[in-house]
Order: structure tokens, then sequence, then C-alpha cells
């Protein structure tokens, strides 16, 4: 009796409220006690990559954001990669067994014919680290400036950047202009292998570095309420070493047998242009999000990336995104598959290249490539703020030689909470 | 950006992340009103109109004033007074909640306040003077159609409890259908909005702490409105009594144990005001008030 009484007062106040104002409807407001201000946000995620018969990698990532109440925002991410497996060392397919040292120079491996040459003492751990704190300049600039740094057995890089955004035109423009700098340095075991070098002979030499600086113009821009379009125009200039210290070319003799491995060369400076424009379109509850990116280099690549997601609301608190991406690609000019010797022995081949400084590579990132991914994703916000996401992807890469041809799964799992 | 320089009675847009903000003291608070994304004109016509329309309310409804509808009726030495529309209708109101609240929401009961200063001293007044008050009190007292109101001699009518929230549901009307467009009003804590600027946004609203102990409560709100009633700056306090401001128009005396204050989520403001209000003359009991009646609040204590 007594909830009844309670109730019929909610209704008599809610009539009476009704008659006075003329609003009906129901109140959505819920705690965020979870996110309170001055707390801290953690993505976590773990991504699990593995391709058919090759490499395979587990990716435990955790990143921390906080806002400071003066509306510095300041970001972190930890990323772990352990890879294991085998990858495609440069060499040609052959009807005949090969035989390969390994890049530390102290053991051999052996590839059966007809196989991708892999090799599969293939085994690493990248630790990768950024931080990065943006902040109002005025009421309608931000800067943002950041370090980042990764290390893995043979290979370091760091790298810091900054950028400057204002808002224009009501705040509808927004103009983006940043810069960045990274110093990557190569050491592999038993040193770098020597340009045009002869794989037999295991002829190394120290370490090098790469010097890459890239700079970003942006405009984003406010189409209407449900809508955002990002353009940026990228230029990358890199000077250094920029060879695969694993990858070889195979020499074969006019009748297309095998003869020897060259170590290859590529050239000592890249400058890339990039054009990338993203729209994201709000429905009534769903999302599109849709990107384009066009890059060219002076390596002669050229590559596009048409990438599309659809966040598909199964509810207020859960959503499935679909999403396809496909990459295509052109290869660099000294792309090659294998080497013909002609009638000159191996050893005249190298000396000969060496002499001309004529680059070539055999890797396959390096040629004609088409990648395609389809995945889905689905999210779900449980108790609050905290996030719960899980992905998986299929990913398919088919080039000019077998080496190239590759299927891929990805899963994901991903965990957001604050505290 | 836009504002009239150093006017006592100027509002001021400016744009915020996603749209403007306009923002103007009235009703003794801060007040402030976020929209998305439109013109600088209608922006300015925009705030020009909610302004006008809470200085238009503030001025009809003030206790403070000499010239308005209030004053009429509270000076009318128990004569009838004419009442336009407006003014019937928040008698109306008046009187539900009056039922509804079994006398406890009374808003004859500002006589009380001659006797009754919550300035945070220990001046507790004497039961006499307060006995001597309670005859002016008492709604059931007063005879009101929608056109006229007869108050006996003595009494006095106070909106102050109605007044803010009524202004924020009014003006997020008014705006609304101006602009097709999502808008949150924020009049001192009382709070409405249509709904959020996109599917995934929702305006965090921050609630003052009473104690210093409390942190500071965050709400996500992405439609309908809320309303605060509490005493955070209000008491008065003497042998280690804390008196409310809530007062029981019964007895003239502050209700005890009550929350300090009483944030309530409704659709519409001025319920989610009376909701809170009521609650809080429940006393002690003000939770299960609420807990029974499925809504969703926040009370300190």
């Amino acid at each position: 009796m007594q909830l009844d009484k309670k109730k019929r007062v909610f209704d008599l106040i809610a009539l009476a409220s009704c008659s006075l104002i003329g609003v009906t409807g129901a109140a959505s407001v819920s705690s965020a006690s979870e996110a309170s201000k001055n707390d801290w946000k953690v993505d976590t995620a773990l991504l699990y990559y593995s391709e058919d018969d090759r490499v395979t990698a587990v990716e435990p990532v955790i990143g921390v954001t906080k806002i400071f109440g003066n509306d510095k925002v300041f970001s972190s991410k930890l990323t772990v990669d352990t890879l294991t497996g085998s990858s495609h060392n440069g060499a040609a397919v052959s009807d005949k067994a090969q035989t390969f040292t390994t890049p530390s120079g102290n053991d051999t491996y052996t590839v059966a014919p007809g196989d991708v040459p892999l090799d599969d003492t293939f085994l690493d751990t990248r630790v990768a680290l950024s931080a990065q704190m943006k902040q109002p300049l005025d009421r309608l600039s931000t800067i943002t400036y950041g370090a980042n740094f990764s290390t893995e057995y043979d290979y370091r890089s760091i790298g810091i950047n900054g950028s400057y955004a204002r808002d224009f035109n009501q705040r509808n423009t927004t103009l983006a202009l940043g810069l960045s700098f990274t110093k990557d340095a190569m050491d592999p075991e038993g040193g770098i292998p020597v340009l045009y070098s002869l794989m037999e002979n295991q002829e190394k030499e120290g370490t090098d570095t790469r010097t890459i600086v890239d700079a970003l113009f942006g405009i984003t821009q406010v189409i209407d309420r449900n809508t955002i379009m990002q353009f940026n125009y990228g230029i990358g200039s890199s000077s250094g070493y920029h060879n695969d210290p694993f990858k070889v070319v195979t020499i074969v003799d006019e009748v297309n047998d095998d003869l020897a491995y060259m170590y290859e060369s590529r050239p000592e400076s890249r400058v890339k242009h990039s054009f990338y424009w993203r729209t994201k379109h709000h429905f009534d509850k769903d999302m599109v999000d849709f990107s384009l990116r066009l890059m060219t280099d002076d390596w002669g690549v050229t590559s596009e990336t048409l990438d599309v997601r659809y966040r598909w609301s199964l509810s207020e608190n859960s959503y499935l995104e679909p999403h396809i991406r496909y990459y295509t690609q052109s290869e660099a000019d000294f792309y090659v598959d294998k080497i013909n010797s002609g009638s000159s022995t191996t050893e005249q081949v190298s000396a000969s290249y060496k002499a001309q400084g004529e680059d070539f590579s055999a890797d396959y990132r390096l040629g004609n490539l088409d990648t395609t991914t389809v995945g889905l994703k689905w999210g779900a916000r449980i108790a609050g703020t905290q996030e719960f996401s899980a992905r998986i992807e299929l990913y398919q890469q088919s080039g000019d030689t077998e080496a190239a041809d590759l299927d891929a799964l990805i899963t994901q799992i991903g965990y957001t909470f604050n505290f | 950006m836009t504002s009239q320089n150093d006017c006592k009675d100027c509002w001021d847009v400016t744009p915020f992340e996603a749209g403007w903000k306009c923002t103007f003291t009235a009703m003794a608070s801060p007040c402030e009103i976020l929209w998305a994304q439109c013109s600088i004109e209608d922006a300015r016509g925009l705030s020009e109109m909610a302004f006008n329309e809470v200085k238009r309310i503030e001025q009809k409804f003030s206790r403070y004033r000499d010239n308005n509808i209030v004053y009429q009726i509270n000076n009318s030495n128990g004569q009838q007074v004419d009442i336009d529309d407006e003014v019937g209708r928040l008698l109306i109101f008046a009187d539900q909640c009056y039922q509804v609240s079994d006398g406890l929401f009374d808003i004859t009961s500002g006589v009380l306040r001659k006797v009754w200063r919550f300035d945070g001293s220990d001046k507790v007044p004497n039961a006499r003077d307060i006995v001597d008050l309670l005859p002016l009190v008492g709604w059931e007292k007063v005879r009101h159609t929608p056109s006229t109101v007869q108050l006996s001699l003595g009494m006095e009518l106070d909106f102050g409890g109605i007044g803010k929230e009524y202004a924020v549901d009014r003006v997020l009307l008014m705006l609304s259908e101006q602009l097709q467009q999502p808008m949150l009003i924020n009049f001192g804590g009382d709070i409405a909005t249509n709904g959020a600027l996109f599917p995934d946004h929702h305006w965090s609203i921050g609630v003052e702490a009473i104690s210093n102990e409390a942190v500071e409560k965050l709400l996500n709100v992405s439609g309908g409105a809320i309303a605060t009633s509490g005493d955070s700056r209000r008491f008065l306090l003497r042998d280690g009594v804390r008196y409310t401001h809530v007062l029981n128009p019964k007895t003239g005396w502050p209700i005890e144990n009550a929350p300090h204050s009483m944030t309530v989520a409704a659709p519409s403001c001025v319920q989610a005001g009376m909701l809170s209000t009521i609650a809080l003359l429940q006393g002690e009991n003000a939770e299960t008030f609420l807990d029974e009646m499925d809504v969703t609040y926040w009370s300190q204590r």
C-alpha cells in the first residue's frame, strides 16, 4: 500500500509538471563516478597475429590517458611484440633444395625444393613506448608534443614530435601543422652484411643508422552536425641505411639454376608524399568511418589504401563494427625477383653491381602487392565506463611471387577501464 | 566573443568545443546554455532570447521587488488579485505539489523566513516567534482560480522553490523550438537537455560536494533534467545541531535528519526539482521515499 502511494505521488508530480511545462519522456542520466575528471583511463589489448606457416606475433598493449583540470591531456602507450616463426629471406623459389646461412653467420638452414625460402630462425621481441602531451595554448589553439622509443634485438628507434593546431571559422575548421624527427639504428648480430656481398662469403661490417623527418599539414572540417572530414598532406624524407639486413636476392644462370645469394642494396634516401582523406558520418545511432590514403615516393612506389568501417549500434551499450581494408601498391624501380648472371660468375655479378652502384631488392614488400583485410569487431560497455571489445580479421596478401602470397588471422581482445 | 560589455545584465556567447556557450548571471546563480553548431547570428539571437526569458521570469516572480505580481499579491491586504494565465498555472502546480506532499510543500511558508535567517550563525529563533507566524502559513487558506488569487491578511506567496526549475524548462522549450539542435540548460545546477550532441556523446555534469571529504560527483546526462535541493550553505548551527533551511510548514521548524542535498533526475526540471524538494521534506526517509519511486537520485548526508 505504501508503495502504491509513492507511485501515485510520482505520477501526480509528473502530471503536474507536464501540465505546467508540457514535457514528457524519460531522463537519461547516469553516474559517471568511474570517469571523474581526476581519473586515469586505461586501455589494454592483446593482439594475436598469425600468418599461415610463417610469423606469429603476440602483442600486448597498454595505454593510459589522464586529463588534467586545465585541459591538458597526457597519454602514454607501451607495446610489447613477441614474434616467432619464419620470414621470407628474399631468395626465389627453386626446384632444388637451397641452403642458407643464418643472419648471425653461425648456422645454416635448408629449404626444400618448391618451397618459399623462409628463415625460420626469426625470433624477436620488440618493446615500444610513447608518451604524448596535449595542451591548450589559448582559447583556439593547442600544441601537442611527445617522444617515442622502440627497441628490439638488433634495432633501435627514437623519435620526437610536435604539432600545433588552431581552430578557425567558428571552430568548424581546424588547421594543424606537425613535425617529427626519428633516428633508427640497426645493429644485427655479427654486423650488417656488406652491400652486394655474397651470402656464402659472410662479409659483415658494423652498424648503421637512418634519419627520418616527417612534416604534416592537416585540415579538419565540420561539414554538418553529423559529418566531419579530415585532409592531410604529409611529406617524409629519410636518409641513411634503408636495407633489410636479412634480405638476399637469388643469382641464377641462363638455365635458371641457382648459383648464389647476394645481399640487397637500396637507395640511401627516400622521399614520400602522402595524401589522406577521412570522413566520419554519424547516422541516428550508427557511424560510418571512411578513409583513403594515396602515397607516392621517389623509389617509384605508389600505393592506395581504402578503409571503411561501419559502427552498427546494437543497443545503447554495444555495437558491431564490420571493417574492410584494401591496399594496393606498385613495385619499386629497383625491385627484382632474381638476378640473371648471364655468362658471368657470381663474383663478377657482385662486383659489377657494386661498381655501378645499382640498387636491387627482392623483398616482396617492395614489389607489386595487393592486400585485403576483412574483419568484425564487437564492443560493449559494461558497468559504466568499462568497455570490452573483441576483433577478428582475415588478412590476405598477394604479389608478384609466391613469397608474397600469404594469409593471416588477426584476433584482438581489448578492455578499457578507469581508476 | 560577443558581449555587451560591463553591464550587470549582460550575456556572453563564446564558442566551446562543439558549438556555442552562452553565459550570464540571473536568479542569483551562474547560468549557462550550451548548444551545437549554428551561425554566430543565430547564437546571438538565441542568447538574447534565453536571457530575456530568464530575466522576465526573475522579475515577475521575485519576492524582492515591489513592482511585480508577487508584490501585489503579498501586499493585497486580504483582497482578491487578478492574475494572468502563467501565474494561474504555477498556482495550480503549487496546489498539486501541496496535495501530493501532504502539505509539506507549501508556497506560503516563506513568511517563516522573517524569523529564520539561515546565515550560518547560531541565531535560532525562539518558539514563541515561530508560533506567532504559523497562522500565516497554510496553502489550504488560499483561494485561487485560474485568473484570481486571494490570501488572508499577512500571508505571502514565495515562488522561490519553483522559479529556477521553471525557467530552465521554459528556456529549453523556447530555444529548441527555434533551433532543432541538442542543447543543455544549466541555471545554477538545475539542468535540462533535449539530447546529446551526437550518438556517443553525453553531457558531463559535476555535482558540487558539500563536505570537504566528499568528492565532486560527475553525472552523464544525455536526456531529461536534473535538479538539486539542499542546504549547502544555508543553515544555522547551535549547540552542535545543524538547522537546515528546509522548513516544515506545519511546525515552523526545520526538517530533522534531512540529507544535506538531494539531486534527482526526471524528464523535466520542475519535476526533478519537486521530487528532490519533497524528498528532502521527508527528513531521514528522503532516500527511501525516492527508492520506492524508482527514480535516479544522489543524496549527500
